[in-house]
């Protein structure tokens, strides 16, 4: 369906409202400097390890960028509900739900894609960042093992993983727009069926029992082939938009 | 358990991020807002030029070869088998160094000898020391071993504190100090090698060795007619 009024494509209204939706949300990229300072405070102590004997005291101060990589996630996912709960469009005539979602998730994709850089060049980063307050230190050899696939290896990770909890967050977001207070009931109720899931299991299924999130975690996390992993990462993107899309098709705007 | 207090623990940040984006929130323009990312992004862009200039890690040449668990122990149990030139030529052991104290042999007798001690500040550690009564030497000299120990690849028995040797009050006996290694490891992410199941990037499996196992030898060499007593309760390695 053309627009009328301006003779454009749905395309390109949605082009320019992503522009445009790119632009608004320009505050969060304070946001995401600011959660990854706090991400490299805490990537200087990811793990301590101390141990010793008589003659020696060995005190060994981990430093990994995983709690960066945490605080970009969360970073994704506040944006991501954030955008899918802005939805007032007051300032485009001709947008509909489809350019509002289109915009949305091109919007998170170009998150994502910060996300992945601002990942790849953390450990330059954080050497640097260590030289200056810590004095020497050391790479480890795994550290200086990394080659050029290695850092695509993060890259791609790091990119999929923030538009796969990107888009999760994006259906949470609608689903709340959509259903409002019965959200928060559902939600209520999703918790107390969880934990009476798990204490009817154990109950009646003996204490192996578990639904765990180190299950979820490790369908993706622990996964070490390439295509498998590509293809459960994207089918569920694919799902989440989807079910987005099919929150977002039919909604009515408030304004 | 691990993924349920990680995830209690992410609902702590989220909270604590959600303030700090309140805060920061949007008292500041757009137009800053891009100016700062992109002051970020240069950064981000060049930090890897700037490190390779700037950071200067502690480096190991030497390979962490594979050096037994414990090894030290073999050598001071082996004792009666083992001599110093091939010591000092181990390369599984680092030579820490050696200190000579001059004696006057005539001031000791059967009666009144010479006295090794291995006590200091009440800690027993005559377990790392080996006497040697040796036509060779005029005075005592004391040779300093450490079994090398790498953690990642960092040697840390090159950061080893001799032990101070002194004879006082006929009296020989060492003061130890213990060592502080302080190290700052990076390592990369996990997702680095995501896609090599099996690689470990944590230096918790790095490590090929348990702490203890880094110690230390104190080789004595005492001029064969010295009379000398060994004191403590230490097993009383004197080699024939």
């Amino acid at each position: 369906m053309d627009t009328t009024i301006h003779k454009k494509s749905k395309m390109s209204v949605a082009y320019r409202q992503f522009k445009d939706k790119l632009y608004h949300n320009a505050f969060s990229f304070t946001q995401l400097l600011a959660l990854q300072v706090l991400g490299y405070l805490f990537s200087f102590s990811a793990n301590t390890i101390g141990s010793g004997n008589d003659f020696y005291y060995l005190f060994i101060r981990n430093i990994n960028p995983i709690p960066l990589f945490t605080m970009t996630l969360i970073w994704i996912l506040i944006q991501a509900f954030s955008l899918s709960g802005n939805k007032k469009r007051e300032y485009y005539m001709v947008s509909n739900n489809f350019t509002a979602y289109f915009s949305d998730i091109a919007v998170l994709e170009v998150y994502a894609l910060i996300a992945g850089i601002t990942m790849v060049f953390s450990g330059p980063m954080l050497q640097l960042l260590a030289n200056l307050s810590l004095g020497p230190f050391t790479p480890s050899a795994a550290y200086q093992a990394m080659s050029f696939i290695h850092y695509l290896s993060l890259f791609i990770t790091t990119t999929f993983y923030a538009l796969l909890i990107g888009a999760g967050a994006y259906f949470l977001g609608i689903l709340r727009i959509r259903y409002q207070s019965f959200f928060v009931i559902g939600g209520i109720v999703i918790i107390i069926l969880l934990i009476a899931w798990s204490v009817l299991g154990v109950r009646f299924m003996g204490p192996g029992f578990s639904i765990g999130s180190e299950e979820l975690m490790s369908f993706y996390y622990q996964e070490g082939n390439v295509p498998v992993w590509l293809l459960k990462v994207l089918g569920s993107i694919g799902i989440l938009y989807y079910l987005s899309w099919l929150g977002i098709r039919n909604l009515e705007v408030k304004n | 358990m691990y993924a349920t207090s990680l995830l209690i623990f992410l609902l702590f940040i989220l909270l604590l991020s959600a303030g700090i984006l309140k805060f920061v929130g949007r008292r500041i323009s757009k137009k800053l807002s891009v100016r700062i990312m992109a002051v970020y992004v240069v950064l981000l862009v060049l930090s890897p030029l700037i490190a390779e200039f700037t950071v200067e890690g502690i480096s190991s040449t030497e390979e962490s070869g594979k050096v037994p668990r414990f090894y030290y122990q073999d050598v001071l149990e082996n004792y009666q088998n083992q001599n110093l030139e091939t010591l000092r030529e181990d390369p599984k052991l680092h030579l820490v160094g050696t200190s000579e104290i001059p004696v006057d042999i005539n001031d000791y007798s059967k009666e009144n000898p010479m006295v090794i001690t291995s006590r200091d500040r009440g800690q027993e550690y005559g377990h790392y020391m080996v006497v040697e009564p040796t036509d060779k030497v005029d005075s005592i000299i004391v040779t300093q071993f450490t079994q090398r120990v790498f953690v990642d690849h960092v040697d840390i028995s090159t950061m080893f504190v001799p032990w101070n040797w002194t004879l006082s009050n006929e009296e020989l006996r060492a003061s130890i100090q213990q060592m502080n290694v302080d190290l700052y490891l990076h390592t990369p992410p996990y997702l680095s090698f995501h896609f090599e199941p099996g690689y470990s990037v944590s230096p918790l499996d790095a490590y090929d060795f348990t702490f203890p196992s880094y110690s230390t030898v104190q080789w004595i060499q005492v001029p064969k007619d010295l009379e000398f007593y060994y004191q403590g309760p230490g097993p009383q390695r004197v080699k024939q």
